[in-house]
């Protein structure tokens, strides 16, 4: 009597073993992984493709403001986090007309917005704007031309390049 | 006498379509959201067990998107879901996000699509983290 006691014991206890795992949780796992690739890219946007300086007697106006001022500028960069990103400008040559020209040196600009910088036309290039790492970058040029009793008439033209570089 | 009977165990398996997603460069003026090129990422549920059982499906990064010092948050990667009991969501290195939810046995397949949102602001470089998914049935 008492053996089969102890074997039936032993049955109801493997039972409850059963049971208890059978409310385990269950999981599985998988990883992914995740690439992104930045390149390398410049992106200059001008507001106007020409600014135009209106006649004007010199003495009521020494310095002509372009019609088109203030003229948008901006630059867009993905770079190197600690690269130094420039826009520079350079004039093609004076402002011509036939056979006159007047110095482009004559032609000046202002700046406004971060790390865009004011400066005189020339024909080597010249700092515009000066910033670091990748970003976009909002600004405005504002060009005026010193005005002179010694131009000689005529309408006089040049084209100035202005290049952004990222590294 | 004693007669022997079989008590299934719980399973749960987890089955993903692809080992790796990837964002390509893109012009952020061009392409605002850039999609994975693995899109859609294939995701196959298996759970066994009781009827009243739940399953949980979810995700979690082990960061932000790095490459070398400079990081991407990963909240910028969302994902869309399509599939019964998958859900849409942002993924996050600070707690596990839920990608979906079952009751009972489960044999379900779904597909998420990836996004990165895209900005002018990242440095360039080649960036990566690891995403774990964990199912769970309980």
């Amino acid at each position: 009597m008492k053996r089969r006691t102890v074997v039936a014991g032993m049955v109801t206890v493997a039972c409850l073993l059963l049971l208890a795992a059978a409310g385990w949780a269950a999981s599985d796992q998988q990883t992914l992984t995740v690439r992104a690739t930045v390149a390398d890219k410049a992106k200059l946007t001008l507001g106007v493709a020409t600014v135009n300086f209106p006649d004007a007697d010199p003495d009521a106006a020494p310095l002509i403001s372009a019609t088109e001022n203030p003229v948008s500028v901006t630059v867009k960069v993905h770079t190197g986090s600690a690269a130094v990103v420039t826009l520079t400008v350079q004039a093609n040559g004076d402002l011509s007309s036939g056979g006159d020209s007047i110095a482009i040196t004559n032609v000046t600009w202002t700046a406004s917005g971060s790390g865009f910088l004011a400066g005189t036309m020339d024909t080597s290039p010249q700092a515009a704007g000066s910033w670091t790492g990748s970003g976009r970058r909002d600004g405005a040029f504002s060009y005026f031309l010193a005005n002179d009793w010694g131009y000689a008439t005529g309408d006089y033209s040049q084209t100035v390049v202005y290049t952004l570089t990222a590294p | 006498m004693l007669a022997p009977s079989m008590v299934e165990a719980d399973e749960a398996r987890l089955t993903l379509g692809a080992a790796m997603l990837s964002f390509p460069s893109a012009d952020p003026d061009a392409v605002p959201s850039i999609a994975a090129l693995e899109n859609p990422l294939l995701v196959e549920i298996m759970v066994r067990g009781g009827h009243s059982m739940l399953s949980q499906l979810t995700v979690q990064a082990g960061g932000d998107l790095q490459s070398g010092s400079d990081k991407i948050t990963i909240t910028s990667i969302t994902w869309t879901a399509q599939g019964e009991g998958f859900v849409a969501g942002t993924l996050s290195k600070e707690q596990p996000q839920l990608v979906g939810q079952w009751l009972g046995n489960v044999n379900r397949t779904g597909n998420l699509w990836f996004w990165l949102e895209n900005s002018w602001s990242y440095p360039a470089g080649d960036y990566s983290q690891s995403l774990a998914y964990t199912l769970i049935a309980y």
